[in-house]
Formats: structure tokens, sequence, C-alpha cells
């Protein structure tokens, strides 16, 4: 009986192993079918803005009035390429120095942002990531107070008074920002960017105080851009 | 509404905020002064041990008069290696150079002076340009132009060679 019992589960044991070890040697082939998303354009309009954060600022105190538009196109939803010129000016005095800075120039930058959501194209907006290159050929007027000799009695005494002083700046930027649409063909962005300095030409008697474009004469310079935008029927 | 408003609040406030990071680094040194380094016939630095004094002298004209102004920059300095003077904002400055109560030796820099605008917050700068320099020597053996731009980078202008008797 015992023997029988035993030769009834090898038997089931075998069967079992016959229906069940093809089935796990077996690779299980799955056809994943990809949802159809309709192909990108590559061209895909172009934009027109105009950066009013320089007129905010300038409104809130600043001694600098700064303006600029920028026309950027977008490809694929993924490269923006953008031109920017602007103009930026100041008429500053030194509160303890009493000196007076005074220039007013146009710049140019040439750059590209990065669409990081160009996945979602369902979004209204988008947010990126860019780079920049800007430059300015610019003169400057200088004067203040006279100066005094510190030394040997005071009594000689000098003018600081420069005009028409010319230099020229070039610069690099990274920048940061969030676009959305605001109506129909209309939005608006904000872009955080970080300048630093590549070069500027020594005249010798000056530094430029205040660079268009680049903000107050630094290494490096933080600069907080708020633009409206209007996309081109094109 | 809410909306409009948060968004020009953030604007404003960024406005703000970005502006005010913008840096005003102003130059650690704002004075511009002449260095003269006291070297050997070898061109090896050297110190004068004894005490020394530096008497700035210039003639500006006041009122119309040719008057005459003395400063007295150093005052028994001992251990002397290097001299950092001021240079006037006119066009000469002379240096008195008093060795211990023994002997003077006189220095005449001409010099070119020009403003430098840094900032309109860390103010102007005058640096020099020297356009000549002799000496009347009693002690010192000559007086050489190294570098004739005086700014703020303290850096030698000038060496004033010495006679020393080489020991062992």
């Amino acid at each position: 009986m015992r023997k029988k019992t035993s030769r009834y589960i090898l038997l089931l044991l075998w069967a079992i192993s016959l229906c069940v070890l093809p089935l796990s040697a077996q690779k299980v082939h799955t056809v994943v079918t990809k949802p159809q998303t309709p192909p990108v354009k590559f061209y895909q309009g172009t934009s027109l803005g105009v950066e009013v954060g320089g007129v905010i600022s300038y409104g809130l105190g600043s001694p600098i009035l700064n303006g600029e538009v920028q026309l950027q196109t977008n490809l694929k939803n993924r490269f923006l390429p953008v031109v920017e010129l602007g103009y930026g000016r100041t008429n500053a005095v030194g509160e303890d120095t009493n000196l007076k800075y005074v220039a007013s120039a146009p710049y140019a930058r040439l750059g590209m942002d990065y669409n990081l959501l160009f996945r979602k194209t369902h979004l209204p907006g988008y947010m990126y990531l860019g780079a920049r290159i800007g430059g300015t050929n610019f003169s400057f007027d200088v004067s203040g107070p006279v100066m005094k000799d510190p030394n040997y009695g005071h009594i000689s005494s000098m003018t600081i008074d420069y005009k028409g002083l010319s230099t020229k700046a070039l610069w690099a930027e990274v920048v940061f920002g969030l676009r959305t649409k605001v109506y129909k063909g209309f939005a608006m962005g904000w872009a955080i960017r970080y300048k630093t300095k590549l070069s500027v030409t020594d005249n010798g008697k000056a530094e430029p105080w205040y660079i268009p474009g680049f903000g107050k004469n630094g290494s490096s310079s933080f600069n907080f851009t708020y633009s409206l935008i209007y996309h081109l029927p094109f | 509404m809410k909306k409009v408003l948060f968004i020009l609040t953030s604007v404003v406030v960024c406005c703000c905020c970005f502006h005010a990071c913008e840096d005003d680094n102003c130059p650690p040194n704002a004075l511009s002064r002449a260095v003269f380094s006291f070297v050997n016939q070898e061109g090896k630095s050297i110190a004068y041990t004894d005490t020394l004094s530096v008497i700035g002298m210039v003639t500006p004209t006041v009122n119309g008069k040719d008057t005459v102004v003395y400063d007295t920059i150093i005052n028994k300095q001992v251990n002397t290696k290097t001299l950092s003077l001021p240079l006037s904002y006119g066009e000469r400055t002379t240096f008195i150079l008093r060795y211990g109560a023994t002997a003077t030796d006189t220095i005449y820099v001409t010099h070119r002076n020009t403003p430098y605008f840094t900032s309109i917050d860390c103010g102007a700068m005058m640096f020099h340009t020297v356009t000549g320099a002799r000496a009347h020597t009693v002690l010192m053996d000559s007086l050489v132009l190294v570098n004739p731009n005086i700014d703020n980078y303290e850096k030698e202008n000038f060496k004033i060679y010495f006679t020393t008797v080489m020991g062992n």
C-alpha cells in the first residue's frame, strides 16, 4: 500500500514538472505598442518679448534704467535660440563720495535656451535653462568734487572730470526661467540670470561703474528679468 | 485678481532682492605710494640698521606766492629695508633722507598725476607716473627707476644702491 502511494506521488510530481518546467523555460514575449505621438515640427514659431523688470526697478528707486527686446525662435519645442537687444542708462551720484557717473549705451546678447519640459507639450508654458554671451561698446562720464592732497599740508588739489571715456565689455550668462501663456498669443515670463564678466578694456583713468546689459561692474552679478511676450503669427 | 496681485508682488520682491545682490567690492588699499628698496652693489636687499627719517618737501604756489611745505613721513625708523612714500598732488616731490645725525641724501621726483575713478561707492584714487628722478647723494650710491607707474598695488618703483663692505 505504501509502495503504491509513493508511486502515485512520483507520477504526480513528474506530471506537474512536465507542465511547469516548459512554461518557466519559455520566454514570454509581450508586444508593447507605443502610443502614436505626432511628429514634432522643427519650426514652432517666433516670439517677441519686452523686458519690463528694469523699468519697475527704476521706478522703485534704482539709478539704472534698462530696457530690452528679445526675439526668440522655438525649434522642436526644445531649442530656443534668442537675440536680445537693449539699452541701459544711468546718472548716479555716490552718497558718500559725491562722485557722478553718467553712461548710456546699447548692448546685445546672443544665446539659446533649452526647454526642460519639452516632452510635456500640453503645458501652457515651459521651464528653461539657457546661456548667453553679451557685449557692449560704450563711453561714460565721471566727475566729482575737488580731491585734496592728504599729505603735504593739504594744499595741492585736483579735480576728477572725465568725459567720453570709452570701454568695451564682454560677459557670459547662465539663465533659468519660466514662461507661461496668458491670453491667446500673449505670454509672460521671468528669469534669473547669473552673469560673469569676461573682459573690460581699461582706459587707465576710470573703471566703468555700470556696464549696460551687465549691471554694476563686478566680477559677477545676479539679475532678475520680467518679460511680456507676444507670439508672432508666423 | 489674487493671482495677479501675487505675481506683481513676486516681481517687485525679486526686483528688490536681485538689485541688492550686485557686489560692491572696493579695493583694500586706496593709497598710492612710491616704493624704494635698499640694495647693495650686487643688487641684494639690505637693511639700514641705524635710525632713518624721511621728510617730504613740496613747493606749491599759495595765493600767487611760492611756498615750501615739509612733511615728516618717517621718523627715526630702524632696520629699514624699504620705504613707502606718498607723492604730492603737484608735479614735484622731494624726499630728504636723514641717516642718524650724520648724513643726508635728497631725492627729487617729477611726476604726472592721474585721478583714477574706482566707483561712486568707493571713490577715487590718485595714481602717479614718474617722469624723472635724480638724487643728491652722500651715503647712497645711486638711484634707479624700476617702474614709473605708481598705483594702489604696491610694487618696487625705485632701487637705492648703497656700497656695503662684504663679509665672509
